[in-house]
Parts: structure tokens; C-alpha cells; sequence
């Protein structure tokens, strides 16, 4: 195996656990405001960050089982594990798992306003994903996505427009929710569009510069 | 006036029972609390339910309100509570 494979599978591996401990991190610190609110968006927006991580881990192992193989040179075959049904698994998990996230966290901003019950929410996440997987079409997969993104859009717009403290839009957090899944978006694209390895680290440290910012925003908060 | 939200109400109740000793005759609450009786009544079981407050009774058999610890754990973060709805979009 190549050197640059190594470095390849390495960097993804890394971003991946990265993207999950700090999502983990802000389900976890959010946990007490919970306990202590039991408001419905509260629970929605650590939802949110719960399936965003799991979205990335999904994908994350994947390769942390291709690096164990490629790093103790042991053939794909020997590890008795079908890369194939994996890489489908991980696949339809990444899309539930994604449009998951971009629900909940859609509808933790509009819930007073228009909300959606959790059921639907997984039934559409769900479907979108087995409509993904049975086609296996990529063109479907960010058109979904992408739409996804434009709720995402509506809901910002629709909570901006409630807020009863009218700060300045742009010094706000709605502009990090919105860089947070058009980055989600360019993740999903580099999977299957093959780009050089530093424009794929040029992304993932943008990606985790986003979410450790807002992860540092939400920390401070809440201590 | 502005409506009270959830949280604010909740909160007020809390508090009231805290500047009273920690320790209110139902009647009192309600009045404090400038709600309805039947919002007063949904709103209180829900903290008994939650572990907010715990009811007590004295020698006479009247009915008391106190706060719990996760009661007054509540009233000591509710300012952060608050900022970090307000931050984060979910007001």
C-alpha cells in the first residue's frame, strides 16, 4: 500500500474521531440544562449534535477498519469482514444519520411555531436513506441534502425573525449552523469525488474549526 | 405585559417558594404565581412530578410546598439557562 494511502486513511481517521468526540462533548455538557428544562428544543438540539457524530463515526469506521488492515498489511479478506456490506452500512447510516441531524436541529429553532414529531422525523430520515441505498445514486443523495439544508435555511430565517432580542444576524450562531452543514455537505461530496489530500485536509480543518468553535461557544455557557 | 414564558414561570414559582422559607401554603403559591388555578395546578404537578418541589405537611395535616435540590439547582443556573437558550436559537 502506498504511503500517501496511509496518510489518506490516517487523516480521515483522525477528522472522523475528532468530529465525534466534540459532538459527544456537547451532548454530554448539555445533558444538565436538559434535566433541569425538559424543553422540547433543548432535547432537539442535542439530538442534533448526538446523530452529527454519529454520522461522522459511521464513516470513521469504515476506515478505521481499512487502516488496521492497510497498517498491519493483513489482506482485506483475512479480517473476515465484508468491505462491501460495510461500506453500504456505513453508507445508509451516514445519510439517516445526517438528515437526522439537519431535522433536529431545524426544528429545535421552530418547534413553538411548527413541529414535527420525533417518529416522522426518524421515518423521514429513514426514508431518504433507503432511497439513497436502493439507488445508490449520489445525485440523490445531495439533492437530499441539499434540501435538507434550504429547511435548515427556513428555520433560521423563521427563528430570526421571532427572536425577541434582535441582535445582528451575522455576529449570531445561525451563521455557524448554516457553515456547520454546508461544510456536512462538502464532506459528503469529497466521498465520492476523488480530490488531492490537501484539499481534504484544507476542508476537515475547516469542518473542525466550525464545530470546536461552536462547541467553545456552548462549553463556556454552560461551565 | 409581556407573556411568561415555560421556563419564566416555572422560575417564578421556584422563587417564590424560596423567599418564603422554603416552605408555602398552596393557597399563597397560587396567588403569588399570578396564573390561573388550572395552569397553577399543571404547572405544580409537574414540578412534584419532576423532582422540583416536594410537598410537606405539618402537625395539622396542611399542605406545604418546598424546594428540592434539583429545585434550588435550577434557581442557582437559571440566568446561564437562559443566556444559553437565547444563544443558541431555542427560545
Amino acid at each position: 500500500m502506498p504511503r500517501f494511502m496511509l496518510e489518506l486513511l490516517a487523516t480521515e481517521a483522525a477528522y472522523f474521531i475528532f468530529v465525534f468526540i466534540l459532538c459527544s462533548l456537547i451532548h454530554l455538557k448539555t445533558k444538565e440544562i436538559y434535566e433541569l428544562t425538559a424543553e422540547k428544543s433543548v432535547r432537539y438540539f442535542r439530538n442534533s449534535f448526538l446523530f452529527l457524530g454519529l454520522a461522522y463515526f459511521s464513516r470513521s469506521l469504515l476506515y478505521l477498519l481499512i487502516s488496521w488492515g492497510v497498517l498491519f498489511e493483513i489482506p482485506p479478506q483475512a479480517l473476515l469482514v465484508d468491505f462491501r456490506t460495510i461500506a453500504v452500512l456505513s453508507g445508509f447510516l451516514l445519510v439517516y444519520f445526517g438528515s437526522l441531524s439537519i431535522l433536529y436541529l431545524s426544528f429545535s429553532l421552530v418547534w413553538d411555531e411548527f413541529d414535527l414529531s420525533e417518529a416522522l422525523m426518524h421515518l423521514l430520515a429513514i426514508t431518504v436513506a433507503l432511497v439513497i441505498t436502493f439507488f445508490r445514486s449520489f445525485e440523490l443523495l445531495v439533492i437530499s441534502q441539499i434540501a435538507l439544508f434550504f429547511l435548515l435555511a427556513i428555520a433560521i430565517y423563521s427563528a430570526y425573525r421571532a427572536s425577541e432580542v434582535r441582535k445582528s444576524f451575522w455576529g449570531g450562531i445561525y451563521p455557524l449552523y448554516l457553515l456547520l452543514f454546508v461544510f456536512w455537505i462538502l464532506n459528503v461530496l469529497v466521498l465520492v469525488f476523488r480530490t488531492a489530500l490537501e484539499v481534504r485536509v484544507c476542508l476537515y480543518l475547516a469542518s473542525s474549526l466550525i464545530l470546536a468553535y461552536i462547541a467553545y461557544r456552548i462549553l463556556k455557557k454552560v461551565g | 405585559m409581556r407573556k411568561r414564558d415555560r421556563l419564566e414561570i416555572i422560575h417564578d414559582i421556584l422563587k417564590t417558594i424560596l423567599d418564603h422559607n422554603n416552605s408555602i401554603l398552596p393557597t399563597r403559591l397560587l396567588r403569588f404565581s399570578n396564573l390561573s388555578t388550572q395552569s397553577f395546578n399543571e404547572y405544580i404537578n409537574e414540578l412534584v412530578a419532576k423532582g422540583f418541589v416536594r410537598e410537606i405537611y405539618d402537625r395539622r395535616g396542611r399542605k406545604y410546598y418546598s424546594l428540592t435540590d434539583k429545585g434550588f439547582r435550577f434557581l442557582e443556573k437559571y440566568q446561564k439557562i437562559r443566556e444559553f437558550i437565547e444563544e443558541f436559537g431555542l427560545g
